[in-house]
């Protein structure tokens, strides 16, 4: 009898205490990239998506991705690697973009940012997650991206520069002869004519 | 001569009023609820002394003023927009783009935290401690053709305006409530790369002077 009843209450307390979680929400934070390719001097531009999933809102949001992209080898554009929000509202989302421009060429390694957040207004206890990370890229010399990508036309300027001397030259050899051959047969048929 | 009137009768009118004023709100609206119980009293005791009631009222309206002007909340404020998005359509897979704004205030205060309406839906911007007065907005799109061209109009709401948008609860309501400022996103688009490769212009003029050339041979042999 009393072994059933302490079964039950532990039952009960175990319910009882579990239900704190469903009344907690979770962050979750992505990190990807949005471009194509990653050419050194040109535009790198990252996406942090943050979703609140979970009923309740999250406040006094901290992101903090500075250690991924040091500034000797990463200088900043637009946006901010350390970023914070006071509050996300439960089942909204957030971007969050930043782009900035690879000084060096080479395969690069970046790792996942820390997001930091406070659960409830009043507690003051704060929660740690790691965003998603992209890990190994290759960061392309500019002369790489230029081959397949640029307009070519200083390639095509700067052929023509140098076959139009193979042209050009019999051209003029031919039209020199051409036109001497021509004022010949015109001064025959007017010294004819004049007979 | 003051009115006598019972002393229980003016707790029952006076309390509901008191029940309806929110204490955690700016000085502005502090004193302006102070106002409204102050005048509700003076208005039910000295209803009938003319002269009372107009000092009264004169002073309450000089608080008033000093309220409204050392508010606490940002006056006419103006944006500095720098807008950032996605021009090469070969170097990215999606179009996103960000805004960065510096809010400067006529009274040198600060907004606090600021909340864009990006596509209905209404989320906070961020804030970095390394620099306090700007305010960034991020806003992406899957395809390059979802972020619309041109100038977007991007509604700002500080936390006040915040505020009585979440308690509004029809669209009227909703549309009703003033924003604390806008922000125009200027996105000029994405480009492909140009529409004629520089080879074919290279193949028509090498073609042209091969049709020239072949003209004037057909001509010499025929």
């Amino acid at each position: 009898m009393f072994f059933e009843r302490s079964v039950v209450f532990l039952a009960i307390l175990s319910v009882a205490l579990g239900q704190t979680d469903d009344e907690e929400s979770f962050l979750f934070v992505t990190k990807q990239t949005i471009n194509r390719f990653l050419v050194q001097n040109k535009e790198f531009t990252i996406k942090y998506g943050l979703y609140n999933s979970g009923p309740t809102t999250v406040y006094n949001i901290h992101l903090n991705d500075a250690h991924s992209f040091p500034a000797d080898q990463y200088e900043l554009l637009v946006g901010t690697l350390s970023a914070k929000w006071e509050r996300l509202n439960a089942g909204t989302n957030l971007t969050h973009i930043v782009v900035l421009k690879p000084k060096q060429s080479g395969i690069s390694n970046s790792t996942y940012a820390i997001v930091t957040y406070q659960k409830s207004e009043k507690n003051t206890d704060v929660q740690k997650t790691y965003s998603s990370e992209f890990g190994d890229v290759y960061i392309m010399t500019s002369r790489e991206y230029d081959r397949r990508f640029s307009s070519h036309i200083i390639d095509w300027l700067l052929f023509t520069a140098m076959a139009s001397p193979c042209i050009v030259f019999p051209f003029f050899l031919w039209f020199k002869s051409k036109s001497k051959y021509e004022a010949l047969v015109t001064k025959e048929k007017s010294s004819k004519k004049a007979q | 001569m003051l009115k006598k009137i019972k002393i229980s009768h003016l707790k029952q009118v006076i309390s509901p009023s008191i029940v309806h004023i929110h204490v955690d709100q700016s000085l502005n609206a502090k004193l302006l609820s102070i106002y409204i119980y102050t005048s509700a009293v003076v208005s039910l005791i000295g209803g009938s002394d003319r002269h009372l009631y107009k000092m009264f009222r004169v002073v309450l309206a000089a608080l008033t003023i000093i309220a409204l002007v050392n508010g606490e909340t940002c006056e006419s404020p103006e944006f500095k927009v720098v807008s950032h998005s996605t021009r090469d359509a070969r170097l990215t897979a999606e179009s996103a783009a960000q805004l960065e704004i510096t809010v400067k205030c006529k009274n040198g205060k600060q907004p606090g935290t600021l909340y864009a309406d990006i596509n209905g839906q209404v989320i906070p911007c961020a804030q970095t401690p390394t620099a306090p007065g700007k305010y960034f907005i991020g806003v992406a799109a899957n395809t390059h053709k979802e972020l619309a061209s041109g100038r977007t109009k991007i509604k700002l709401y500080d936390d006040d305006s915040y505020s009585a948008l979440r308690k509004a609860r029809t669209e009227d309501a909703t549309k009703a409530v003033k924003p604390f400022g806008q922000v125009e996103l200027n996105h000029p688009g994405v480009s492909y790369g140009p529409w004629l490769p520089s080879e074919f212009f290279a193949v028509c003029t090498f073609g042209l002077v091969w049709w020239a050339a072949y003209r004037e041979r057909s001509k010499i042999l025929g």
